[in-house]
């Protein structure tokens, strides 16, 4: 398969980014009681969120742009709990 | 043979010797967690002994075997598991610092059904933390520590089933469970020099498994040769009901070497003058000369272009963000020890699901893909990893910046591939190949293993640190 995207970058995208602060509303679940507030971003992680979060994106875009046929089945597996027999 | 000897060997080998009573499982146990506690502690390999559980394993072995109620290969012989795998009585951390003491009241499948083949169950090995679901950029992240390679420890073991891999090439079990997401048994395999199976997807249940990715989540075994692997994975294979993806069906075909001559493989070869490790190369490429010359027809294979690994990146980032979730909330991420993986189950979360439904639908073409390509050949060869066992020190992004040439597509089309040492690279590190079958064609991949090994002995050398001379 092709390798349009190298591991390094593939790192970097997983890797690089502090992503949360930039998407406040995102942590919305339960928190813990005892959980710490989080911590401010600094300038430059801030820089990386950003760069991360582009990244991510341009990714999901390179797939975007591949030629699916319209109501391709998407590779999920569900199966129905059948009766016991 | 001494019990210190029968860890050096294969399962294959002692299993008769235990089977005869010739070979004291009890003595063997003894043997293996002294090896654990000794150098498995000094290469950073295990997560937790279990020396009551072994003790009494092993005892009921004793006895069973003694009576004449023998149950298999794996009666009486010592184990270890990644530390993601439920066991009743012994915490089950996942590698991750917040998680240290969680447990478990049942055992995870797979540890019941070796339960009942009369395997002795030894340790809970290291692993990186999460399996590396929150990412992860150095060798360090996890709560034991970087696991060393057994052969240079100043290497890494690879993850993220770093501890199977390392105490198996040690020689300080008769063989490990490890799992697989996207590279973790075949890195590790390839680094330590030992045979690992990556089965097809679905075939190992993973009731009782961390879920890091559950649509790419799988757990194989890790041994010092492609039989023992046949032997452990004829055990742990077979539906579960705790695990809606496991298959009802079971591969077909048999694993003698023998059954492999007249196999049409197709060569998968990166690269390797942009990014490849030459020394990578030479051995591969003696490695497809001994091959053809053992009666398999070898040719040249193309893979399709699709982007494998943008497909692989969003499906992956987005199930382990859903399946960490509480994690996130809770703030406990930030006891990570990766700075980043704090951030990245949020960042995940800017792929809409729309993005992800796609990613899926890609996926889907990727199986097709495959699907026809194994329609040409029956088997796949390429190396395992572009490059030998990087240096612990490294940052992961840089040493790890190609990887495994049919990682991302291979894990994403849920097909089985076995890695088996190849050769070794002038400095003594293992170097590893990957035979890659169509889904259920895991004993194919083993028969095709198994005739190589019986043809080499890359598999029989050992580290310094299991006891022997380095050869």
């Amino acid at each position: 398969m092709s390798r349009r995207i190298t591991r390094r970058a593939a790192a970097r995208l997983l890797l690089s980014g502090p992503a949360a602060l930039a998407m406040p509303d995102l942590l919305v679940g339960k928190t813990s009681p005892k959980a710490p507030a989080r911590p401010a971003l600094s300038a430059a992680e801030r820089r990386q969120l950003d760069k991360s979060v582009a990244q991510l994106r341009e990714t999901a875009g390179k797939l975007r742009k591949v030629a699916v046929p319209m109501g391709s089945e998407p590779a999920f597996v569900f199966q129905p709990i059948l009766p016991k027999e | 043979m001494t019990p210190q000897e029968a860890l050096d060997a294969t399962v294959a080998e002692i299993a008769p010797l235990i089977r005869s009573r010739q070979l004291s499982p009890v003595a063997l146990a003894e043997a293996s967690l002294h090896r654990l506690e000794t150098v498995g502690r000094s290469l950073n390999a295990v997560a937790t002994l279990t020396p009551e559980r072994a003790r009494e394993e092993a005892r009921a072995a004793e006895q069973e075997i003694a009576a004449g109620r023998y149950r298999g290969p794996l009666h009486g012989v010592p184990y270890g598991a990644k530390d993601l795998l439920a066991t009743r009585g012994t915490a089950t951390g996942w590698g991750a610092r917040p998680l240290r003491s969680q447990s478990f009241d049942e055992d995870a499948a797979v540890i019941q059904r070796l339960h009942d083949a009369g395997a002795v169950l030894v340790a809970k090995l290291a692993m990186i933390e999460l399996a590396g679901g929150l990412g992860y950029n150095t060798a360090a992240a996890s709560s034991s520590g970087a696991t060393s390679d057994p052969w240079d420890r100043a290497r890494w073991s690879c993850g993220s089933s770093s501890g199977s891999g390392s105490a198996t090439a040690a020689a300080l079990v008769g063989f490990s469970i490890g799992s697989e997401t996207w590279g973790s048994i075949l890195c590790p395999s390839a680094f330590n020099g030992v045979s690992g199976l990556r089965p097809t997807y679905g075939l190992v249940p993973r009731t009782g498994a961390m879920a890091l990715s559950w649509t790419m989540d799988k757990i194989g075994p890790m041994a010092r040769s492609a039989e023992d692997c046949g032997l452990v994975i004829e055990i742990i294979a077979g539906r579960d009901a705790g695990d809606p993806a496991s298959l009802a069906q079971t591969p077909g075909g048999d694993t003698t070497p023998a059954a492999a001559r007249g196999y049409r493989v197709g060569v998968v070869r990166p690269d390797f003058g942009k990014i490849y490790d030459r020394e990578v190369e030479a051995a591969f490429e003696e490695a497809v000369r001994t091959i053809s010359g053992l009666g398999v027809f070898v040719s040249d294979a193309k893979l399709p272009e699709l982007p494998c690994d943008e497909t692989a990146i969003i499906v992956i980032t987005v199930e382990a963000a859903a399946a960490f979730e509480p994690l996130i909330t809770s703030g406990r991420v930030r006891e990570l020890v990766e700075p980043a993986a704090k951030w990245a189950g949020d960042m995940a979360k800017s792929v809409s699901g729309v993005d992800y439904v796609r990613a899926m639908q890609v996926r889907r073409l990727i199986q097709q893909a495959f699907d026809a390509m194994f329609g040409t050949y029956d088997l796949l060869l390429s190396p395992t990893m572009p490059i030998v066992a990087a240096r612990i020190a490294d940052k992961l992004e840089t040493s790890f910046a190609y990887g495994d040439p049919l990682g991302s597509g291979g894990n994403l089309a849920g097909l089985p591939a076995l890695s088996i040492p190849c050769g070794f690279s002038r400095a003594g590190l293992p170097i590893g190949m990957q035979i890659v079958g169509a889904p259920l064609s895991d004993r194919e991949a083993l028969s095709l293993g198994r005739l190589y090994q019986e043809n080499t002995d890359w598999h029989r050398r050992r580290p310094p640190t299991a006891g022997g001379k380095a050869r």
